[in-house]
């Protein structure tokens, strides 16, 4: 008989999988009250609750509240929980990946890719032909962002594969070097540009929810949702390959097919999130980090609590960048940056025990 | 598409409300097109302006819709505008859609670096706001001062135009200069003087030997305030300026920005002041 | 029935294995012993596909080409020396993963149960990475007993793939854990371990295979390989087996009961 030692460390609380299941619930219904709230708000003042009213009583609504809820907030809610979502569980899926809790999208140069797409379309798309203008109409600069995402994330994924086995560490570096040359070429683009077009750079990069369309509701919306769908199939193995890819090999799992897959769904879905608002940073990290802490590591629940309050999040944020300048607007990526690293570092100084690698 | 015609149908199912004269609900986008509207006398129709209109003092007190290019649909409904009057170049694209989608009469005013583009700025906006009889009257005035403003300023520079380098800025040491095709090249060309820079367009980082074999003689810079402020000691010191023959006569013009590149109803004045500074010492 | 022919590995293009034959049985607790260097764990590693090999694997009459990873999982358990953790997992999610789909209903008992064979029992909240190098490597054990639970099913032999699975534990959990290691192979499993403490294993072992300098050397039934012979020619210095002490410096025996068949 082996006597056990007297437990002096901490413990986590028993049942984390309980916990982490009833967040599903407890995170939609906040996620739920958070989009009312984004309806219902917005500098024009204008009534979600007087609209809904009228369209019971079978009365019309005037072109304003028309416009306001349906062509503005309801296009930006839905992108918003779109956005939020996939790119916090793009985050969780590359920390899962990397085997990392500091990794992030930007590891695989998606926004380095995103941000010289974007740039192209700023600075050159006026020497496009004009029929060529005319189809893609406004859609040029997210098609553009998300295509260069795409190149780059291709191109990792060939240099870091060799024999049908993809080298995590080597994709490290190549990302580092992709974005660096990304960066680059994006200089030299910028070098080409007028005062203005540096100008819609800036604000490009600082992101924004503020140019929702329903058009970018109906080209987001599968490939996100899709993305976010397809990661949930991939929370065992990637339980499993947090002990190391041999281990999780020997556990069963087709590790090279899990990488390949995390990866696709991340482009998907930063490609596409990046595409349509611009550079947003911190949901990545902060999201799967806070809930790990929450409710544990546990890839299966993970993912779905992490997409919910990452929407959420994201969500919130857009309501504190409509209103807090109005009728000016604060791009959303700077309210998330300043909401997101004190958060982050109040996290790392209070369980610092737990990240410790 | 659809929703502009269902708006139509609503708009035109509910009592109609016009933009009458007098009525308080312009809102204003681009620097000039403000100075224009208070220099028409019509200041008091307006409802909200964006952040780059800082002149008259008066358009300060009015709601700031943001940077005229990352406009926010919302926002902008907010300030409730029955009309919108805007600088060529606003955006994005999606949010002017919005706003034609909500049926609000949006007027652009284009405009040149040259005084028929001044002129056509004014009684473009004369029109939209439907005084058009007091934008002749503004637009001959301002073309007529315009006229005595460059006639002076050749006169003035005569047979030795000075060389004007025109410096966005000297961030990290380096110099952003105006090549041509910019507000600042026409305006230097205004007051009778010389671009130093021929071989680029627009606002481009300079090397220093570039910069030197410019040779401007003035060098000519917004006046700002905080840490964009460059003392003319840090300015001389750089060693790309420190070689021209404006360090040597230490020649440094600053005017403020809008006033000097906005090219609206004061642009006579400042060719004036600038001719001034640039002849006079 | 594991069986491997003239098994080649080479890093950079030097050697490891010159063409190593290897078989195990099932029911039985066969060792791979030798010096440092000598390929041991390579041998190992081969056979658990993680270094690139030439030559042929069988596992259970089947070439382990032709198995698809989850059907390998499915009989075979694999301990690595090292495995480190990337979250903060709690023992008994780490032990968990173990547990291949469709034990659903017996789910936690298992699980108790493999952390009692451990000595672990009582640590299911701890943090993984909080324990000790040892309970860490007990806990990975328990791991892999969830995911062979049964030693033998449907006339089938589950394999235990172990690199030197009491490295870093005390003498008191190294009897305990080459005792669960036994009964495994006892019920019917098999049981393949690379063992670096001589002692160990002659306690244990029914079957060893000696690799030194990247050939295999002796193989076969315990008494036959471990002989003064074969021992010294392995390990290069002169080594004795002793039934008893015979030198008066004290020699550690555990009680004769844990010895086998004395």
């Amino acid at each position: 008989m082996i006597i056990s030692e007297q437990i002096s460390s901490p413990v986590a609380p028993k049942n984390r999988r309980t916990v982490a299941r009833q967040a599903h619930v407890w995170l939609a219904l906040a996620l739920l009250l958070v989009a009312v709230l984004s309806l219902a708000t917005g500098p024009t003042g204008t009534s979600l609750w007087s609209a809904l009213g009228k369209m019971f009583s079978g009365k019309p609504l005037t072109a304003m509240e028309r416009v306001v809820l349906w062509d503005i907030r309801m296009p930006r809610l839905i992108i918003g929980i779109l956005v939020g979502a996939g790119l916090a569980v793009s985050g969780a899926l590359m920390q899962g990946l990397f085997r990392n809790p500091l990794a992030d999208p930007g590891l695989v140069g998606v926004g380095a890719g995103g941000t010289l797409g974007a740039i192209l379309a700023i600075v050159l798309g006026s020497t496009l032909p004009i029929w060529f203008s005319d189809i893609v109409g406004n859609m040029l600069i997210p098609v553009s962002a998300f295509f260069g995402s795409w190149l780059v994330i291709v191109v990792l994924y060939r240099v870091s594969t060799r024999h049908g086995r993809t080298s995590v560490a080597t994709m490290l570096l190549a990302g580092i070097a992709l974005a660096a040359l990304a960066a680059a070429l994006s200089g030299i683009v910028i070098f080409m540009a007028d005062d203005q077009q540096l100008r819609d750079l800036t604000f490009w990069s600082l992101g924004s929810l503020a140019g929702a369309t329903w058009t970018k509701v109906v080209i987001t919306a599968p490939l996100i949702l899709i993305a976010i769908g397809g990661s949930l199939f991939l929370g065992h193995g990637l339980n499993a390959l947090a002990l190391g890819e041999a281990t999780a090999s020997h556990l069963g799992i087709a590790v090279q097919r899990l990488k390949l897959l995390t990866i696709l769904i991340v482009a998907m879905a930063t490609g596409a999130a990046v595409a349509v608002s611009g550079g947003i940073g911190f949901i990545g990290i902060i999201v799967p980090h806070l809930l790990r802490l929450a409710t544990g590591p546990d890839h299966r629940t993970l993912l779905l609590n992490v997409a919910l309050l990452g929407a959420a999040i994201l969500l919130t944020a857009d309501i504190i960048s409509r209103l807090i300048i109005a009728p000016a607007e604060l791009p959303i990526g700077i309210v998330t940056a300043v909401l997101g690293a004190p958060v982050f570092l109040w996290i790392l100084l209070r369980r610092r025990g737990l990240v410790d690698m | 598409m659809w929703l502009r015609t269902l708006a139509r149908l609503l708009i035109a199912a509910l009592p109609t409300t016009t933009v009458a004269e007098g009525d308080k609900n312009v809102l204003a986008i681009g620097g000039s097109v403000t100075e224009i509207i208070y220099a028409l006398g019509e200041g008091d129709r307006l409802i909200g302006r964006d952040s780059t209109s800082s002149y008259p003092p008066e358009a300060a007190s009015l709601p700031d819709v943001g940077y005229m290019r990352a406009l926010a649909p919302e926002g902008v409904l907010s300030v409730r505008p029955g009309m919108i009057i805007s600088e060529d170049g606003a955006g994005p694209p999606e949010t002017i859609e919005v706003l034609q989608a909500a049926d609000i009469p949006f007027i652009t005013v284009p405009g040149s670096y040259s005084v028929e583009g001044i002129v056509q700025k004014i009684l473009t906006v004369g029109e939209a706001l439907d005084v058009e009889a007091a934008s002749i009257a503004l637009a001959s005035d301002v073309r007529m001062k315009l006229q005595e403003a460059e006639a002076a300023a050749d006169a003035l520079a005569g047979e030795t135009p000075k060389r004007v380098l025109f410096v966005l800025s000297t961030q990290d040491g380096r110099i952003m200069a105006s090549g041509t095709n910019t507000a600042a090249s026409s305006i230097i060309e205004m007051a009778g003087s010389v671009n130093a820079v021929t071989g680029f367009e627009g606002y481009k980082p300079m090397s220093d030997e570039a910069v030197i074999a410019a040779a401007p003689d003035v060098i000519l810079m917004m006046d700002r305030r905080g840490d964009h402020f460059v003392a003319n000691e840090d300015l001389f010191a750089l060693p790309a300026i420190a070689a021209t023959p404006a360090a040597q006569t230490q020649s440094v013009v600053r005017m403020n920005g809008l006033y000097l590149l906005g090219f609206g109803p004061r642009t006579a004045d400042a060719v004036l002041e600038l001719t001034t500074s640039l002849y006079k010492g | 029935m594991i069986s491997a022919r003239d098994i080649r590995v080479e890093f950079s293009k030097k050697p490891i294995l010159h063409g190593v034959d290897f078989n195990a049985r099932p029911g039985e607790v066969t060792a791979i012993v030798g010096p440092n260097g000598s390929g041991k764990t390579t041998l190992l590693r081969a056979l658990t596909d993680e270094v690139h090999w030439t030559g042929q694997i069988s596992v259970n009459d089947r070439d382990i080409h032709a198995y698809k990873p989850w059907e390998l999982a499915a009989i075979r358990g694999v301990l690595p020396q090292i495995a480190t953790i990337a979250f903060p997992f709690t023992v008994i999610e780490v032990v968990r993963l173990g547990l291949t789909s469709g034990t659903h209903g017996g789910e936690d008992r298992i699980v108790q149960q493999a952390l009692q064979r451990v000595g672990l029992a009582g640590y299911e909240n701890r943090f993984f990475q909080e324990l000790s190098g040892g309970e860490q490597q007990r806990a990975h054990l328990a791991r892999v007993l969830c995911q062979v639970w049964d030693p033998m099913r449907d006339g089938t032999p589950r394999w235990l793939l172990l690199d030197e699975p009491v490295a870093s534990l005390d003498i008191g959990h190294q009897l305990l854990i080459m005792n669960c290691l036994q009964d495994f192979a006892r019920r019917g499993g098999g049981v393949v371990a690379v063992m670096h403490d001589l002692n160990l294993t002659a306690m244990v072992a029914d079957a060893v295979t000696m690799i030194a300098r990247g050939e295999a050397i002796a193989q076969g039934p315990l008494p036959e390989v471990f002989t003064d012979h074969w021992l010294s020619a392995a390990y290069q210095c002169d080594l004795k087996t002793n039934a008893v002490p015979p030198n008066p410096s004290a020699f550690i025996l555990p009680q004769t009961a844990a010895l086998r068949g004395h």
